[in-house]
This record gives structure tokens, C-alpha cells and sequence, in this order.
């Protein structure tokens, strides 16, 4: 039945190595990859999704879920096991792919639409629709290259979205334009579920998968832990992140990058950092606008040092900081402090700020500023996300939490 | 075997407008920014053709003898040329055709048969474009081969089988190692000089000769010449061996393809 989805025994392994001596021979004779050779990022994967079905995928960084929705949309193909979708499948992963800035949006709508395998006369009769929801109806004929990059998103998930798939694979980053239009796509996408789309969301947003999904699949080091449930999930979950957060005090992609994001002279480090709920201690990637959230921080005191200040900052994804304090400015001050003790502090706040992604950094100087006697200065020790659910959408980088009040 | 031939044709049918998308963004992307544009599509080939069209009329000896037949060099070089380009483009074309659609493949999901289509497209072109400059050439010199012109798409597609044949086997390890298109590059560089395109066959020893019939390109020459200069029907022997060897070579590259597809795409 179209919408339905099937994983059995599903595992994909990539190669370590570039294999050498005699690869040409096992090549042609069409031998693959050597089995000794690789490393599973996915293996034993199975599930069954009934047509219609809203299913939500969650799991740490590295899991495999990049790697799951490549099986599901045929990008990739399995190291062992089967895969199958039933029917048309549509994934909002890369939304703009297949458009060329020399042409109009009008031949752009053709030329994408056409490569997601929508036959001409479909877009022919549903162009009108297309450009409607997309609000482009003054600029259509106008080339690509002058649109704005929210313009261009906006055609591209109307495009992707302009026929309704038996199977739609949604990844959190969907970021389409303002959050007006982003509702408008969410209750497309919403509509298309009562109208009997299975639906795969990828994300790390509770609210946003316990709003749509009835089920949630777990994935951790490449293995399905849980299927069932989202409200349980959640709580394996939260334990797998507290414990995956304990393994990486430093997030592994800065340390890859190879840039110096850590300095300082090393008198004092911290030696964990952890974003959690105020209330409940539940470890978070993922914060609700407004949310009461403790940054907690152990540091490592390794000389004796008379005064300690400890800072903290929140950076956009431009690296500007929008929120920066320390213990100093809080007149809270730390030391003398001997060496080998070990201190455990938390910053306590509200996530008033915009939705987006946001890096925590931190700092320990001797004085409030940070450029002299620097202990260690990290400059992301730390990434989130803030997202908004609910009621009083807002735009900008400050959650300014306005009402609206009639006046007399 | 059968089954995914005509999911094949029938993905080719379904995809027919983004093909011809694609073909005429190739088309006009190519002379973008110039400013007579398409025109250039017309005006390259002519400038070939009208070259050694002059050189070899005013400057070089334009006659020669092949066989018991005495005929100008122009038309000779010029048909041989029309099947070399073609042939040289297309391989190079349809070798890198996994490579070069990487972004593509990686991100979307579409019948991947389409991509020798896709890159065969302008290919194509000049050929038809080249073609029918050379031929309008041979009706102002007086020398229009006739009836014989109805071979030309049997040519065409015996050429076709061979280059798409041989391409699919080059294209699978071209993604393991770009090594293969450098090293096509150079090996067309000694088959230009391996095939009778602008010496006639009758100047090499005959051992070579029986040497050089082993050279699919050799048979595609004699028969374009034999259609476009000699105005009759090619030899079979020069229409069947680069078809037949193509689809033999087509056939494994296929299966070939279909074995490494998933280490492919890893590769890419």
C-alpha cells in the first residue's frame, strides 16, 4: 500500500581505507568494498510504518539519522538489509536543489519540479498554487539571482510540496523563510498527514514531535534503542544526551576543525559543561523560548589562585555575542581558591532570546576582563538551539514577550 | 534483465522534461554572457569546416585516391572529423557523468539512467550541427551523397552503442579513481593517430592495416566515409563491430554498474 515504509535487518558501513593493491581486479569483477574493512554507523535496524503514519526520529549527534533518511530516500544504499518506501517519497532536506539563478522562478518551478519527478503537465496545472503559496506572484518572472534567500526557499518547499507524497521525510533544520510562512508550511505539512502521508520527522524538538507524532524511533550509535511512544523516548533520551554530553565536554566538530578555540594560560579549566531544565535537571540540546535553564559549570582549579572570575556568553550564529556575564558583574565573587579544588557553579536564566541556533562560551580570568590573566577561555564549549512552539510568534534575536492590549 | 530495461525507458519517458530542461540549459549556458549567443553553436563549426575548407583547397594537395576513386580532402577530413568529435566529446562526457553529477546524485533521488541522456545531449547537437554544415558544404561542391544519407542514423547509433558501452564501463571507475579520465585523455591523444582520420588507410603497410581493424573507430570511419564521400551503403563488418562490441561492453557495464552502485555513491 502506498505510504507504507519497511526497514528490515537495515545496516550501512562505510569503508576506513582506500583499499589498495589489486582493488582494479576486484573492481571489475564487480566485488565491493572489502567486509574487514569498514565501520557501521547503522546496523540492525528494523521497523515497520503503516501508511499515514506520523513517526518522529530522535538521537544524539552521530547516532545515524543522516544515514537512516539517505537509506529511506535512496541516496545511499544499505551495507546489508532492505529498505522500502511504498510510493512517492519527498524529502525537505535539500530544498532548492535543481534550480539555476540564470532562469525565471516560473522555469525554475519546471526545472525542480521536474527533477523531483513531477511530470509537466502536474506543474502546468498547478502553478498558480505553487506561486501563491510561495507569495511570489509579483516577481515569478523574474530570474533567480535577484531573490532573496527567503524567496527562494519559499518556492522551493512550494515546489517540493506542490503534490501531496505517499511518504514525507522532514528534517528540523526546515527553515523556510519568516515564521509566518514556516506555519504555513507546518500546516501543509499537517494537512498532508490527515490526508494520509506517512511522515518521518527528524528532530531534537520534543514539542515539536510530541505535536505531530503518535511514535518516536531512538537511534543511538547506530542502533534502534527504542521504538514506541514519544514520551518515554524522550526520557531515554534525555539520559543518552546527559551521558553523551559527559563524553564530549568540548563539541567534537570544533575539535575536528583544528581551530584554537580554547586558550589561556590553564591555572583553572572547566572541565564540564551542561545545559539543563531549571526545574526538572533534564540535560538540553534543545530550549524553548523562555525556558528556565541552568548552564552548569565544573571547573578544575590547578594553581592557587586568589581571585577567580567566571564568565559565561551566549553567540549567534554570526559569533556575535547577544548575552554575556560573569560572577564579577553578578557580585558574586569567587576565591581564593587552592589548588585541586574543584567548584560547581550554574547560571540560572531565561531563554528570552530568538529562535536559532546559539553557542555557549566560557571564560575564567583573574579579573573581569577577560584579556588579562586568562586562565582558559573556551569559545564553544557549548551548542543549542532555541526553538518556539506555541502561542506569541515573534520575530528578531530578543524575546520581548509583548501583549497587546486595546486601549481606551 | 528485461523488467529493468523497461523501467528504464519508462523513467527516460517520465523524466523527458527535465531532460530537455537540462539539454537546453547546457545549450544556452555554454555561450552565456556572449554576445552573439546561440549563434556560436553555428559559427564554431562553420569556422572548422570553412578552415580547412580553404587550407586544404588553396594550400595542400586537396585530391587523393582511395581505392579507385579520387577524392577531395576536405569532405575526407571533414567526415572524419564529424564522427571523431562526436566520439571524443562523448566519451569524455559519459566517463565523467558520475563525477560530474555527484552533487546530484547525493542529494536527490532519480533514475540514474538518465545521466548518460543528460550528458550526451550536446554532444548530440554538434554533431547535427556539424553535420549538416558538411553536408549543405557537399551539396555546394557538387558532391550530395543522395539516398546514402538514410545510413547516417544507423551510423549515428552504431556509434552511440559504442561510446555509451565503453562510457559505462569508464564511468564506474572513473568514480574510484579520476585517474581514469586523465588517462583517457591521453590515450585519445594516440587514437586520434590510430584511426584514418586525416591520412587516408591506403598510405599504411597492410600489416597495419589488419592491425588497425581491430580499432572499433577505424570501422566507424570507414563506413562514415563510405556514406558521406563514397554516396553507398557501409560495409556491415564497419556498422556491426563498434555496435556489437558496444553492447557487449554495455551489457557488463550495466551489471557492472549495478554491482557498485552503493560503493559509488559512498565514493562520491
Amino acid at each position: 500500500m502506498n505510504g507504507s515504509v519497511l526497514a528490515h535487518d537495515l545496516g550501512k558501513a562505510y569503508a576506513t581505507n582506500r583499499p589498495g593493491a589489486g582493488r582494479w581486479w576486484r573492481l571489475l569483477r564487480g566485488i565491493s568494498q572489502d567486509p574487514a574493512d569498514r565501520r557501521w554507523v547503522l546496523r540492525h535496524v528494523s521497523f515497520a510504518l503503516r501508511p499515514g503514519e506520523s513517526v518522529g526520529v530522535i538521537g544524539v549527534n552521530g547516532a545515524g539519522k543522516s544515514t537512516l533518511l539517505k537509506l529511506l530516500v535512496g541516496t545511499s544504499l544499505p551495507s546489508e538489509g532492505q529498505v522500502h518506501c511504498q510510493g512517492r517519497v519527498v524529502a525537505l532536506l535539500e530544498l532548492g536543489f535543481g534550480f539555476h539563478p540564470q532562469f525565471s522562478g516560473r522555469d525554475n518551478i519546471f526545472l525542480a519540479g521536474q527533477l523531483l519527478g513531477h511530470a509537466r503537465h502536474e506543474l502546468q496545472e498547478r502553478l498558480q498554487a505553487i506561486v501563491e503559496f510561495a507569495e511570489l506572484q509579483d516577481s515569478i518572472d523574474e530570474p533567480l539571482r535577484v531573490y532573496s534567500s527567503g524567496m527562494q526557499m519559499r518556492l522551493a518547499f512550494s515546489v517540493a510540496t506542490a503534490l501531496r507524497p505517499d511518504v514525507l521525510i522532514v528534517d528540523e533544520a526546515l527553515s523556510v523563510g519568516d515564521v509566518a510562512f514556516q506555519q504555513k508550511c507546518f500546516d501543509r505539512i499537517r494537512a498532508f498527514k490527515q490526508a494520509g502521508t506517512t511522515l518521518l520527522l527528524v528532530s531534537h524538538d520534543k514539542n515539536a514531535i510530541t505535536q505531530v507524532c503518535e511514535r518516536v524511533l531512538l537511534l543511538n550509535h547506530g542502533q534502534l534503542v527504542f521504538d514506541g511512544d514519544p514520551v518515554p523516548a524522550f526520557d531515554l533520551y534525555n539520559a543518552l544526551l546527559a551521558q553523551h554530553q559527559k563524553d564530549h565536554a568540548v563539541p567534537q566538530d570544533h575539535l575536528q576543525s583544528g581551530q584554537a578555540l580554547v586558550s589561556g594560560t590553564g591555572e583553572a579549566v572547566v572541565r564540564r559543561a551542561s545545559l539543563c531544565d531549571a526545574a526538572t535537571g533534564t540535560p538540553l540540546q534543545v530550549v524553548n523560548v523562555g525556558q528556565a535553564v541552568r548552564l552548569e559549570l565544573e571547573i578544575d582549579v590547578r594553581q592557587p589562585l586568589d581571585r577567580l572570575v567566571v564568565g559565561m556568553g551566549l553567540k549567534d550564529r554570526m559569533g556575535q555575542v547577544v548575552y554575556g556575564t560573569n560572577s564579577f558583574y553578578l557580585q558574586h565573587p569567587i576565591g581564593p581558591c587552592r589548588q585541586g579544588q574543584r567548584l560547581r557553579l550554574a547560571f540560572e536564566f531565561q531563554m528570552q532570546l530568538g529562535v536559532g541556533e546559539y553557542t555557549v562560551q566560557t571564560a575564567l580570568t583573574a579579573s573581569e576582563h577577560h584579556l588579562e590573566r586568562n586562565y582558559e577561555w573556551n569559545a564553544a564549549i557549548l551548542k543549542l538551539t532555541v526553538v518556539h512552539s506555541g502561542p506569541g510568534l515573534f520575530e528578531g534575536m530578543a524575546h520581548l514577550d509583548a501583549r497587546l492590549v486595546q486601549m481606551e | 534483465m528485461l523488467s529493468s530495461w523497461s523501467q528504464a525507458t519508462l523513467a527516460l519517458w517520465r523524466y523527458r522534461g527535465f531532460v530537455w530542461h537540462q539539454w537546453w540549459h547546457e545549450f544556452r549556458a555554454r555561450y552565456q554572457g556572449t554576445g552573439l549567443g546561440m549563434f556560436w553553436h553555428v559559427l564554431q563549426p562553420l569556422t572548422m569546416l570553412l578552415v580547412y575548407a580553404l587550407v586544404f583547397s588553396e594550400i595542400m594537395a586537396s585530391r587523393m585516391k582511395i581505392g579507385d576513386q579520387t577524392i577531395a580532402y576536405t569532405p575526407y577530413l571533414c567526415a572524419g572529423l564529424l564522427a571523431w568529435n562526436y566520439w571524443s566529446e562523448g566519451i569524455t562526457r559519459v566517463t565523467q557523468m558520475y563525477v560530474e553529477s555527484a552533487p546530484m546524485l547525493k542529494k536527490i533521488r532519480f533514475p540514474r539512467l538518465l545521466l548518460p541522456v543528460l550528458v550526451l545531449g550536446q554532444s548530440i547537437l554538434q554533431f547535427v550541427m556539424f553535420g549538416l554544415l558538411l553536408l549543405a558544404y557537399l551539396a555546394i561542391v557538387g558532391a550530395w551523397p543522395g539516398w546514402a544519407l538514410l545510413w547516417l542514423p544507423v551510423l549515428w547509433l552504431s556509434l552511440t552503442l559504442w561510446i555509451v558501452g565503453l562510457g559505462s564501463v569508464l564511468s564506474v571507475l572513473h568514480v574510484f579513481s579520476r585517474d581514469v579520465g586523465q588517462l583517457l585523455g591521453s590515450a585519445m591523444q594516440w587514437w586520434f593517430w590510430l584511426t584514418p582520420v586525416v591520412y587516408p588507410i591506403t598510405v599504411l603497410p597492410p600489416i597495419v592495416r589488419d592491425l588497425m581493424a581491430l580499432n572499433p573507430l577505424f570501422h566507424v570511419l570507414q563506413a562514415f566515409h563510405a556514406v558521406l564521400l563514397g554516396h553507398r551503403a557501409p560495409d556491415p563488418v564497419h556498422l556491426l563491430w563498434p555496435a556489437v562490441l558496444g553492447m557487449l561492453l554495455l551489457l557488463y557495464g550495466a551489471w557492472l554498474t549495478r554491482r557498485q552502485m552503493r560503493d559509488m555513491l559512498d565514493a562520491l
